[in-house]
């Protein structure tokens, strides 16, 4: 399984079990995210602890899938930079628009305050 | 705009105030201007010239402008005209009915009439583009007219009859075989798409076609699905051990059938690899580009670029040139995020689209100032809810010829390198601009540079610096600043540069691999 779905309450969170996500698995996690959407999750946490890259399309699935959540007012919270990862966020100022944390548990906490 | 490009546009409206205060504008802006007041004189407008676009008032006295523009979308020579409802009404309901008559867009009065122009602009332009690249309905049944083929091999006759209908019914191609032998032999005349077989079958059984499949090069990657009416574990966990894609039980019915099959072949890469080499037919049928073939002669500067569409494939990255005026050009690189979603002509369409809203955007700019062009050109992607979910990474560059200064904007791209010739030093010049169309502000601001003779600027997508050579190393932007500051300064700029890149990745590529030269001469 390239995405694990874990629900901690309202929180779903999608472990990326891929160590190179790309444009092969975008498709597919954007599908995923926007079913958890369409199903009614407004809290969403990705993992991407496992990922030491993603290419820009596995990020415009995530862009995709933010924007949507945003408009219902939900929110896609991210989790687990790994340095590859992080550069890209930065490079494409991604790291404005999405709030990212440390830990799986911050993340998810950060919903229900 | 030369003259033989001017636009017709019709507008209809009851009030001839508002008539002329748009008729006024138009002109102004270079526009064919031509008027009705009633829903039937704009019919004959329509049927006695060619018209580019229409602006039409939503309440009309005899017929109210929802109704004329759904006649006129009834006509198949009018499907794709760009239609424009100008209302005072700005409710959900009426917005939605406005779209749902098939309208491109309203405006609503008061109107903005920059707004107003702009919106008129981009819809002009798409509709060109559209006409040259065909619409994304032709290129869906371009890419539908191969048909799956299924090899379904079943005893039982009336049984395989049954699920032959049903298949058929679903839009495949069906051939049945009645043996495994007879199975095989058809399998190795016509390669099917998918297998489906009987388990229970006399003399050779389904377990065993499916080894004698195994063994034959060219038939043992064809997915492969086992009909059985047996429920049993130890069959099934038979089954997968001999690599099968999925298993079917008969008593589920034909139409559980053509659903798991229907399944297994959206599922399959095979189905994609098709796809793409569909596109290239469609894409050489279409004459497609989304970058020039050359790059422009621009006095005092050497542009140049290099690209190498992703296995052929046009669609993400794009670039254009733009002259501004004698001594003013822009320069356009840009990269639509999420071209391999299986929405290639999406992708491509998208790219085009985001070439004429630049187009547009260059035409009025005053200051020849990107981060002008580039908040204009957001501005129309962002309220488009056609494009809402793409988005692209965007760099312009302006150049002056005279005062050789260089004007920088981005939208989520990478920064640019920018090579001193005097310092011999390398280093990159970041943006801070939002991705197009995520934002309606997106943050853009301009960095301005005054080139020297010798001094380079690379414009980059991630595709060069993202790709991998045989061990898995990226060749990186370290990499890539190394070799720029090793080319000697007689050389074109990219021909080192192509060479290095060549070699480290053996010509394997995995993106779209796009980058820009602007070199100050002398």
């Amino acid at each position: 399984m390239d995405f694990i779905r874990e629900k901690y309450g309202e929180v779903i969170v999608e472990v990326v079990n891929l160590t190179r996500a790309t444009l092969k698995e975008a498709e597919e996690f954007k599908q995923t995210l926007i079913q958890d959407i369409e199903i009614g999750t407004r809290k969403i946490v990705v993992d991407l602890t496992e990922c030491e890259f993603i290419d820009s399309t596995f990020l415009g699935a995530l862009v995709v899938s933010l924007k949507k959540i945003t408009n219902l007012a939900g929110d896609l919270r991210l989790v687990g930079f790994q340095p590859a990862v992080h550069s890209m966020f930065e490079l494409t100022r991604m790291y404005r628009v999405f709030e990212a944390f440390k830990t799986k548990e911050e993340a998810i906490q950060s919903f229900n305050l | 705009m030369p003259n033989d490009e001017k636009k017709n546009v019709l507008i209809i409206d009851d009030d001839i105030t508002i008539r002329k205060l748009l008729n006024h504008h138009l002109k102004k802006s270079n526009y064919t201007v031509i008027e009705a007041d009633s829903a039937s004189q704009a019919f004959d407008q329509l049927k006695s010239g060619h018209i580019d676009l229409v602006l039409c008032d939503v309440t009309m006295d005899v017929m109210d402008g929802f109704t004329f523009c759904k006649k006129v979308r009834e006509n198949e020579n009018y499907r794709a005209l760009p239609f424009v409802f100008v209302t005072a009404k700005t409710s959900k309901e009426d917005k939605s009915k406005a779209l749902e008559a098939g309208g491109d867009d309203i405006i609503t009065k008061p109107f903005d009439v920059n707004e107003l122009l702009l919106k008129i602009q981009t819809l002009i332009r798409r509709t060109e583009i559209y006409k040259v690249y065909g619409t994304k309905k032709g290129l869906e049944q371009a890419f539908n007219q191969t048909t799956t083929r299924i090899l379904l091999v079943d005893d039982d006759y009336s049984l395989a009859k049954l699920f032959e209908y049903n298949l058929k019914k679903a839009g495949f191609d069906c051939d049945i075989a009645h043996s495994a032998e007879e199975g095989l032999s058809i399998a190795k005349s016509g390669q099917p798409d998918i297998i489906i077989s009987d388990i229970m079958m006399p003399q050779v059984d389904g377990f065993e076609f499916r080894k004698r499949l195994l063994i034959d090069e060219k038939l043992k990657s064809i997915p492969f699905v086992f009909l059985t009416s047996k429920s049993e574990e130890n069959d099934i966990l038979d089954g997968y051990d001999l690599g099968i894609t999925d298993y079917v039980l008969k008593t589920a019915g034909p139409r559980v059938v053509v659903a798991k099959v229907s399944a297994i072949i959206k599922s399959l890469g095979k189905e994609r690899q098709k796809v793409v080499s569909e596109l290239h037919q469609a894409a050489d049928s279409l004459r497609v580009k989304v970058v020039p073939d050359i790059s422009p002669e621009f006095d005092g500067f050497e542009i140049e670029h290099w690209h190498v569409p992703f296995h052929g494939v046009p669609g993400g990255d794009f670039i254009d040139y733009f002259r501004l005026d004698d001594d003013n050009i822009a320069v356009i690189l840009g990269d639509v995020m999420g071209k391999k979603w299986g929405a290639w002509y999406f992708a491509f369409a998208y790219a085009g689209y985001v070439r004429s809203a630049i187009r547009v955007a260059l035409q009025t700019t005053k200051e020849f100032s990107p981060c002008d062009i580039l908040q204009q050109v957001n501005n129309s992607v962002y309220q488009d809810a056609k494009v809402s979910e793409v988005f692209a990474t965007l760099s312009i560059i302006t150049i002056n010829r005279k005062s050789k200064v260089i004007k920088y904007t981005g939208a989520g791209d990478l920064p640019v390198i920018y090579y001193n010739s005097s310092s011999n030093t390398v280093s990159k010049i970041k943006s801070n601009g939002l991705l197009l169309g995520f934002a309606e502000f997106g943050n853009y601001e301009d960095t301005s540079i005054k080139l020297n003779t010798g001094d380079v600027i690379f414009l980059i997508t991630d595709g060069i610096i993202e790709s991998r050579n045989q061990i898995g190393e990226q060749f990186g932007s370290d990499r890539l600043e190394e070799t720029v500051k090793n080319s000697k300064p007689d050389q074109k700029s990219l021909i080192i540069l192509k060479e290095v890149f060549n070699n480290f990745t053996e010509g394997k590529f995995e993106d779209d691999i796009s980058i820009i030269s602007i070199k100050s001469i002398e």
